[in-house]
């Protein structure tokens, strides 16, 4: 243990020295930018589609100094010691009552596998862009903290990188279906008039639950008094759009960060990534790229649900066969 | 729920769970270890007592009509058995309809101990004590000299007394039974959701239909909206002025859709038949004439100082007699069409004869007021006979519904007002001139 420990901090330590002395560089192997004779501008607010800004990067180049080694183990000494702190703090708050997660891990067959429900064959990135998820808002409108989702720009609209929409939609499905297979509620959100009856239709249809009108802070936050007595509430929020009638951030953002409720949201190039767990970019408001996201979650939810079912019938089989004996 | 799915419960209701389920309730895992330690645990909810708690099924239309007086009964093994999904939400609820449930039962026994005692007072047999020997006995023992009948003593079943409690709306794992639930509107927002299906699937089958194809019918002309308390009752949730308004938009948009005849039933359900009001008013008796004829005498028919009487005979030939005049009583045609006009509507013109006897209009009925209007009161005089036969026709059997909504039934009580002092007549100054 100590060895891998000793080992760790080493590759730990060449890691902090290369990113202390380390030097801006710049791959013009993307996509975009690389032929350069395609129909596709890069967008002027940043040099590269698929990172931030390195060319305005003004650190030159630096050599190792004994003082940069020096820092770099201060730093990993700090780290160390505060892990352990840290190590000993869980020991001493474990309750005893509760599995370690290591232990829980490896008994779950959910949690070993990477993919329990092969979310991953739910769509292909031609579907994606057969339902216009790649469509964004005008530039103008581009949220910064959306500018790592972006491909590039066609005629003054953001157009998304679908490889990377595919990736974080894979991985909130994933987290959807997982929900689903705990019996988590889950609550479908919404403020898009136009897409509202068939949010509210697929959480009707996947035996979930939707809100898609007005938002009243209480229903969270105060839920033991907007619904007179103690409420559980939802495990796991799904929005379809984050901003609510106004264009601004929906309060159920706000409100499920309070509560620690995870989020799963498509938040489209106008909207702000930060607060949600999984944020799925993509465009919010063509109907047909919302009902292919509907498609999606319900079938994602539906396999978690399958699953689950299938568990049981498996455990009940085991019971009646161990009695049989 | 049987026991291996406890066990399965068991083993992913763990830390892991919790943590990613968030606000999912943690349950310990030596909580479900054996039965008897899990009865400790339970505390309140499953005593020794075989009290009964019920757990309502879900239905869009009456959710909330399920009260807490058991539909489905738990017993203490069934509690057991369902300790692995019970949650908090329903573990508060259970304490809570618990508490209630002993609350009534107090009360029940003291309610049936006061009515034998009643009894004893009265010197009546107890089990021929009913509610309504009750309360004589109290109005005897008691006499309350207080004008508000809620202020007075009383002595009910406690089930009338105290109001009744919402059934849980989630079920053992705190899963709430409705998709709307934590809309906290759910039956409401549930029906709106229902009408913008139904517009939908209207517009699908409405596809190629122009707007102004749709003919516009009258079918609805008899009923109304159903008002937003009566809304508020069906859905037994309280909704805001807001939220009608919304309802009734949605509603006149599935009205007004050309393919509106799919969905005629459901429209109906929320509209309700206009009361009518002219068939609570009474109507003039009819008199027999010696000649064989029907008629109704209409005395006093009034407009501003006019004051006449009008006797409409039937069958007739359609002869006016107005102060021994013909219909030419009145110089303007104008009066004429109006006196005839209840006639036309109910469709008698010329099978009724029509005597009438009018006095007073204009004190100076020589002098007309410009040379133009030759008026003198005689458009007062016209409607006040014209009064007169719509009451008569009304009495006669004419359609008593369509004269109302014509107007020829409202007695016209407003009277001349007078001159003041300082005025030129009741309001009018004179031009005033500085100097």
């Amino acid at each position: 243990m100590s060895a891998i420990m000793a080992s760790r901090s080493l590759t730990l330590r060449r890691l902090v020295r290369s990113v202390l002395q380390s030097t801006p560089k710049y791959t013009p192997s993307c996509r975009s930018c690389a032929g350069s004779s395609h129909g596709w501008r890069k967008v002027s607010m940043w040099s590269s589609p698929h990172g931030r800004t390195f060319a305005s990067n003004p650190n030159p180049v630096k050599k190792e100094t004994r003082s940069d080694i020096m820092m770099a183990d201060a730093i990993l000494k700090d780290e160390e010691e505060r892990a352990d702190e840290i190590r000993k703090q869980r020991q001493q708050f474990q309750p005893k009552n509760v599995a370690p997660i290591e232990e829980v891990m490896e008994s779950d067959p959910a949690l070993r596998s990477p993919d329990f429900f092969q979310v991953h064959n739910l769509f292909t990135v031609r579907e994606l862009f057969d339902a216009r998820v790649h469509l964004g808002h005008k530039v103008g409108s581009l949220h910064p903290n959306m500018m790592d989702f972006v491909f590039g720009s066609r005629f003054d609209s953001v157009i998304f990188d679908l490889d990377k929409t595919a990736f974080h939609l894979r991985q909130a499905l994933n987290f959807t279906a997982h929900i689903a297979y705990r019996q988590g509620i889950i609550l479908f959100v919404t403020r898009s008039p136009h897409t509202m009856n068939l949010v509210e239709q697929t959480a009707i249809e996947c035996g979930e639950y939707a809100h898609c009108r007005e938002w009243h802070t209480h229903i969270m936050t105060n839920s033991e008094n907007k619904f007179g007595g103690i409420t559980r509430l939802p495990d796991l929020v799904i929005m379809l759009s984050t901003l609510d009638s106004v264009l601004a951030t929906h309060g159920a953002v706000f409100d499920a960060n309070k509560m620690l409720i995870p989020t799963v949201a498509i938040v489209d190039s106008n909207c702000d990534p930060n607060l949600i767990t999984y944020p799925v970019p993509g465009n919010d408001d063509t109907l047909t790229a919302v009902q292919f996201y509907c498609k999606l979650f319900k079938e994602a939810i539906l396999r978690g649900k399958q699953k689950r079912r299938n568990m049981e019938h498996q455990l009940q089989d085991q019971q009646i066969e161990k009695s049989e004996r | 729920m049987n026991s291996s799915a406890k066990a399965l419960q068991l083993v992913t209701r763990s830390r892991v769970s919790a943590a990613v389920c968030g606000s999912t309730v943690r349950i310990p895992r030596n909580f479900f270890s054996s039965s008897t330690e899990s009865t400790s645990t339970a505390g309140g909810t499953t005593s020794s007592d075989p009290s009964s708690q019920n757990v309502p099924q879900f239905s869009f239309e009456n959710n909330a009509a399920a009260e807490a007086t058991g539909a489905i009964k738990l017993t203490k093994e069934d509690l057991d058995s369902k300790r692995g999904t019970i949650s908090k939400a329903m573990h508060a609820y259970l304490k809570r309809a618990k508490e209630h449930q002993e609350f009534m039962d107090t009360q029940e026994k003291e309610f049936v101990f006061g009515r034998r005692h009643l009894a004893n007072m009265m010197g009546k047999d107890i089990e021929s004590f009913t509610q309504k020997d009750v309360d004589e006995a109290i109005r005897y023992l008691f006499p309350s000299g207080l004008y508000e009948p809620k202020a007075r003593p009383i002595m009910r079943p406690p089930q009338e007394v105290y109001p009744k409690q919402k059934a849980a709306q989630f079920d053992m794992s705190g899963r709430p039974h409705h998709p709307f639930f934590y809309t906290a509107k759910p039956n409401f927002y549930y029906l709106l959701h229902e009408m913008v299906s139904k517009i939908n699937s209207l517009n699908k089958l409405a596809a190629g239909v122009s707007r102004s194809e749709s003919v516009e019918d009258d079918s609805f002309s008899g009923s109304t909206w159903i008002s937003k308390e009566d809304l508020e009752t069906r859905l037994l949730e309280k909704i805001t002025d807001q939220m009608y308004s919304e309802w009734l938009a949605c509603f006149e948009r599935i009205v007004a859709h050309p393919k509106k005849d799919k969905e005629l039933e459901f429209i109906k359900a929320y509209r309700k038949p206009l009361a009518v009001q002219s068939k609570t008013s009474e109507l003039l008796p009819i008199t027999l004439e010696p000649d064989g004829r029907k008629s109704v005498h209409v005395p006093m028919c009034m407009k501003k100082s006019v004051r006449a009487d009008v006797l409409v005979t039937v069958p007739g030939t359609g002869e006016f007699k107005i102060n021994g005049q013909g219909l030419d009583f009145f110089k303007l045609i104008s009066n004429r069409e109006a006196v005839i006009a209840p006639l036309q509507l109910a469709k008698m013109l010329g099978k009724v004869d029509i005597e009438a006897n009018c006095q007073g209009g204009s004190k100076t009925p020589e002098k007309p007021k410009s040379p133009g209007c030759p008026d003198n009161g005689e458009t007062a005089r016209a409607i006040a006979v014209r009064w007169g036969i719509a009451n008569g026709l009304a009495a006669l059997g004419a359609d008593v519904e369509k004269l109302r909504l014509a107007g020829y039934l409202v007695k016209d009580y407003r009277q001349r007002e007078r001159k003041k002092p300082g005025k030129e007549s009741a309001r009018r100054t004179w031009t005033w001139k500085k100097r």
